[in-house]
C-alpha cells in the first residue's frame, strides 16, 4: 500500500457561530480545505478520551452495560472517560477503570488511539489494554451521571453478542477489541 | 434485544440549540432513567448507512478520504447519509454508484447490490444519536477494481470531502490497521470487524 499521508490541516477562516455544554462545545465553522475549496461546516470540539479493555487472569473481560441517553438505550462498552485538562490518556484510564469496574490494573498496554467520528467531531480515543487486575475493597465513586452494570464475560460470549445483530453496537469498544485480541492470542 | 430500553430519559427543556448543515446541536435538561437531572449537550444527527464492498477476487475496497475534522485522510469504507424513503439498500447502490461509477470500472457500477446487513452502529453514543447501519455487498464477477487502485479525486462527501479509490486483500487491511500508523476510524474498524467473519 503506498505510504501514509501526511496530516493536512485545513485552515480555520472563521467561527460563525458555537455552543458550550459541560466538557463539548460545538462550533459552526468556515475553513479552507488543503485542495483551496471553502467550506462552512458544523464540529463538536472534544478534549479527548481513554478506554481500556480490562482482562482478568482467567480470560474473561470486564465490560459495561451503560446507559446512553444519546440513542436511548444501554450498550455493552467497555470502561472509558474523558480527558481532565492537562492529564494524561493513561492517568485518565487509571481512574477510570477504578471508579467504572472497581478493579485496578498493574499491566497496561498502548493499543493506539481511534477516532470515532471524523465527519464531525475532532475527538481521539487513547486505548489500552488492561490487565494483572485486582478488585478494590473501596472503590472510588465515578460521576453522578453514569448509569452502568459492570459484566464479566468469556471473549466468545462478547464475540458473540457483537455478531448477534441483536446489540446496537459501540464503535470505540470494538475497535478496542480487534486492537487487543492478537495481544490476548486470540 | 439486549440493549432495548424500558424506561428512557425525559426531556425537560431545550435550554440552547444550533443548527450546522444536515445536523443540529443541543443543550438539553434531561431527566435520567436513574433519576438524575442534568444539561447535556448532543448532535442530532440524520441516520446514516457504511458499506464493505467486497470484490469478486476476494479483495476490499475502501476509501481514502480526507476528513476536515480531523485534518487526516483516513482509511474508511463508503458511507453517507440516507436519502428521504430511501432503503438502506437502495442507498448502498448510490454509494457504489458514486464510488465506482464515471471514472470507476470499465464495466460500470453492478447492477444489484445485495445488501448483507452486518449490523447496527452507534458511532458516537456519548454525544450523538447518528445510527448507522452497517453492511456487507459482494461486487459481481464483471467487476474488477482497476489495475491502478487508486481513481484520481471522487467527489464524496457533503462537506467538500474528497476519496481516492484503495482496494487490498483482507491481509493487507488488517496489516494496515494493525500497524500503529494508520489513524483508526471507529466505523470502518468496526464493519471490518463483523465482515471479516463472513468474508
Amino acid at each position: 500500500m503506498a505510504p501514509l499521508p501526511p496530516p493536512e490541516p485545513s485552515r480555520l477562516l472563521e467561527t460563525v457561530a458555537a455552543l458550550d455544554a459541560r466538557k463539548i462545545r460545538f462550533e459552526i465553522n468556515r475553513w479552507q480545505l488543503p485542495n483551496g475549496l471553502e467550506a462552512t461546516f458544523g464540529i463538536i470540539r472534544h478534549p479527548g478520551a481513554s478506554l481500556a479493555v480490562p482482562v482478568l487472569a482467567d480470560g474473561r473481560v470486564v465490560i459495561l452495560r451503560q446507559y446512553r441517553f444519546a440513542v436511548a438505550a444501554r450498550l455493552l462498552e467497555f470502561p472509558a472517560g474523558t480527558l481532565d485538562e492537562g492529564e494524561d490518556p493513561l492517568s485518565t484510564m487509571e481512574r477510570e477503570l477504578q471508579e467504572e469496574t472497581g478493579y485496578a490494573a498493574s499491566r497496561w498496554d498502548a493499543l493506539g488511539s481511534m477516532l470515532p467520528c471524523p465527519g464531525y467531531s475532532d475527538e481521539v480515543i487513547h486505548l489500552f489494554l488492561a490487565r494483572d487486575l485486582r478488585p478494590l475493597p473501596n472503590p472510588p465513586a465515578g460521576d453522578a451521571d453514569e448509569d452502568l452494570e459492570v459484566l464479566l464475560m468469556e471473549p466468545a460470549a462478547l464475540d458473540a453478542a457483537i455478531a448477534s445483530g441483536a446489540e446496537a453496537l459501540d464503535g470505540k469498544s470494538i475497535t478496542a477489541w480487534y486492537r487487543a485480541r492478537p495481544l490476548l492470542n486470540l | 434485544m439486549p440493549d432495548a430500553c424500558d424506561s428512557p430519559h425525559q426531556s425537560l427543556a431545550i435550554e440552547a440549540s444550533l443548527q450546522g448543515g444536515a445536523y443540529g446541536f443541543r443543550r438539553e435538561r434531561l431527566r435520567l432513567p436513574m433519576g438524575l437531572e442534568a444539561s447535556f449537550g448532543w448532535l442530532r444527527h440524520p441516520p446514516t448507512l457504511m458499506v464493505v464492498p467486497r470484490w469478486a477476487d476476494g479483495r476490499v475496497l475502501l476509501l481514502r478520504r480526507y476528513r476536515p475534522a480531523v485534518g487526516q485522510r483516513l482509511l474508511e469504507f463508503p458511507s453517507g447519509r440516507l436519502a428521504a424513503g430511501e432503503t438502506v439498500a437502495q442507498a448502498a447502490q448510490r454509494l457504489l454508484d458514486r464510488v465506482l461509477g464515471p471514472n470507476g470500472t470499465e464495466a460500470g457500477p453492478p447492477a444489484a447490490a445485495p445488501w448483507e446487513p452486518l449490523g447496527q452502529l452507534r458511532p458516537n453514543p456519548g454525544y450523538s444519536d447518528e445510527r448507522m447501519a452497517l453492511g456487507l455487498v459482494r461486487l459481481g464477477p464483471q467487476q474488477t477494481p482497476p489495475a491502478n487502485d487508486t481513481a484520481g479525486d471522487l467527489l464524496q462527501g457533503d462537506d467538500g470531502s474528497t476519496g481516492q479509490r484503495v482496494s487490498l486483500s483482507p491481509a493487507a487491511l488488517d496489516g494496515a490497521l494493525a500497524s500503529g500508523d494508520e489513524p483508526l476510524d471507529g466505523r470502518t474498524l468496526t464493519a471490518w470487524f463483523l465482515a471479516r467473519r463472513r468474508w
